[in-house]
């Protein structure tokens, strides 16, 4: 017998992946409503890490994924919040690759 | 090895394939996983292919700690700024996960290898996944060659998760790639089951702490580990390669597959290997004799690039030629088996064809089936 004996998927279900849908991930409920105007459009969720300790993470609404990140958000307001952090340091040559994959082969 | 077309595909197909995850079965409006026919080995050609992957993995590994025992970098156009790097990652043994031999095949001579996708193979979940759940229902009784899932997850289990420990281990893929994120998350769900903590970022919105001199992720926390769909070609020559050189990131694929994922290798395993059967005859320079061969830049993804010819003109430095052997003809068919080795054990194939005998990235995925010897002779399909 050569093939899988069975799988279990956990986290790759029919729906999750279709149109590829993101949200954006934020360290406060501030910086999360500075974005958005409205502290309603934003959510908190507990992330468990090592040893008992977790993080509350905020997002804000899902939105159809693009390179430019959420339309929905002024793009002067979002700079704002990543002073101290460069980003954009790879993901260059993302958009050249065959359907915009990385992939090769 | 052969061609089957079926009489008919699986009801309300695309539903099914929707069902386990998989969306891009057509690209750019054609059709990309093809169930209208498959092909069938024989046990003996999947004991074959199971033997030559791993043999040629064996030979890849000799030729990574040569490169880096003789410091041939140069000859693989990798920047010397990163021969150390690569050098320490070899020597900390860091795990590898995955990698796909593209195999030149017809069941009938030695396979010979066409290339070796170490860094960012395509179609692992088309080959772990899709034609899985395509025999539980076409011929639910017969055997795959594919334990590319169970072996996945046991290499997360034993190689990646004592790594990581009780860190955080983040998966990373350009955005707006329903392919690359399909791939990202099938290795997250796995790592998940493989019990590592896990997160995504898109590679774009990796970001560097100019304070902490860290890399984070969008809410500012630190990256030390990170699964990137990304090919090592360009992290070291992007922005962040600096970064890299000075951080604690660890990257899987690791930084030794650097030497792998790059055409080079090709005359150099020749050079190692000389008239294997498994092997073409490849050159840094163009042969230009009255013999066909391929030009291939080092950094070419899915037969981008690639020229056939018997006289070349050098394009620079960054080009190999390999003796031209033409792909086995199915009926106006050409298939190209992708032979996945997982971890160090070769775990399965994925067969895709083309109507052309260069394989691009419109080539179709075409499902799998080998009769085991526990069925063999009977009917197994529904």
């Amino acid at each position: 017998m050569k093939k899988s004996k069975i799988i279990t998927l956990v986290l790759v279900t029919g729906s999750v992946l279709i149109g590829c849908q993101q949200r954006n991930q934020y360290a406060s409920w501030d910086d999360c409503a500075r974005d958005y105007g409205d502290r309603s459009k934003c959510t908190e969720e507990k992330e468990q890490v090592s040893g008992g300790l977790y993080y509350r993470t905020y997002y804000g609404p899902w939105y159809r994924s693009s390179s430019s990140g959420d339309p929905s958000i002024n793009a002067s307001v979002r700079t704002a919040r990543s002073i101290g952090v460069v980003r954009g340091g790879w993901g260059f040559h993302g958009s050249f690759g065959s359907h915009g994959s990385a992939h090769g082969g | 090895m052969k061609r089957s077309p079926v009489p008919h595909v699986r009801e309300n197909w695309q539903a099914k394939l929707e069902e386990v995850g998989f969306h891009f079965y057509e690209m750019d409006g054609k059709t990309y996983w093809d169930e209208s026919a498959f092909y069938e080995l024989t046990s003996d050609e999947v004991d074959q292919l199971e033997a030559v992957t791993e043999e040629l993995y064996g030979m890849c590994l000799e030729l990574v700690s040569r490169v880096v025992r003789e410091e041939l970098y140069e000859r693989l156009a990798i920047p010397p700024r990163f021969w150390r790097y690569v050098k320490k990652s070899w020597e900390r043994k860091e795990p590898a996960i995955y990698g796909r031999f593209d195999l030149w095949y017809d069941g009938r001579t030695h396979p010979k290898l066409l290339e070796f996708n170490a860094d960012t193979p395509t179609a692992l979940f088309e080959a772990s996944i899709v034609q899985y759940y395509w025999l539980q229902d076409y011929a639910p009784k017969e055997d795959q060659f594919n334990s590319i899932h169970e072996k996945l997850l046991d290499v997360l289990e034993t190689s990646i998760r004592p790594v990581v420990g009780r860190d955080v281990l983040y998966f990373s893929c350009v955005k707006e790639s329903l392919e690359d994120l399909t791939t990202t998350e099938y290795l997250r769900d796995l790592a998940i089951q493989a019990g590592i903590e896990t997160n995504h970022v898109y590679i774009d919105d990796v970001g560097w702490d100019l304070a902490a001199r860290q890399f984070v992720d969008l809410g500012n926390r630190p990256i030390n580990y990170m699964f990137k769909l990304y090919p090592w070609e360009w992290i070291i020559t992007e922005s962040f390669a600096d970064q890299l050189l000075t951080s604690a990131l660890s990257l899987f694929e690791p930084a030794w597959k650097m030497i792998l994922s790059n055409k080079a290798i090709l005359p150099l395993l020749w050079e190692m290997y000389p008239n294997h059967r498994n092997l073409l005859p490849s050159f840094f320079e163009p042969p230009n004799t009255e013999k066909t061969y391929v030009e291939k830049p080092f950094f070419s993804r899915e037969g981008q690039n690639v020229r056939t010819g018997t006289w070349f003109m050098k394009r620079g430095k960054r080009a190999i030629y390999q003796e031209y052997r033409e792909l086995p003809d199915f009926a106006g068919n050409y298939p190209v088996i992708g032979s996945w080795m997982i971890g160090d054990h070769a775990a399965g194939i994925g067969i895709r064809e083309d109507r052309t005998p260069i394989t691009n990235n419109l080539s179709r995925f075409m499902p799998h089936l080998f009769r085991s010897i526990e069925t063999n002779g009977q009917e197994g399909r529904t």
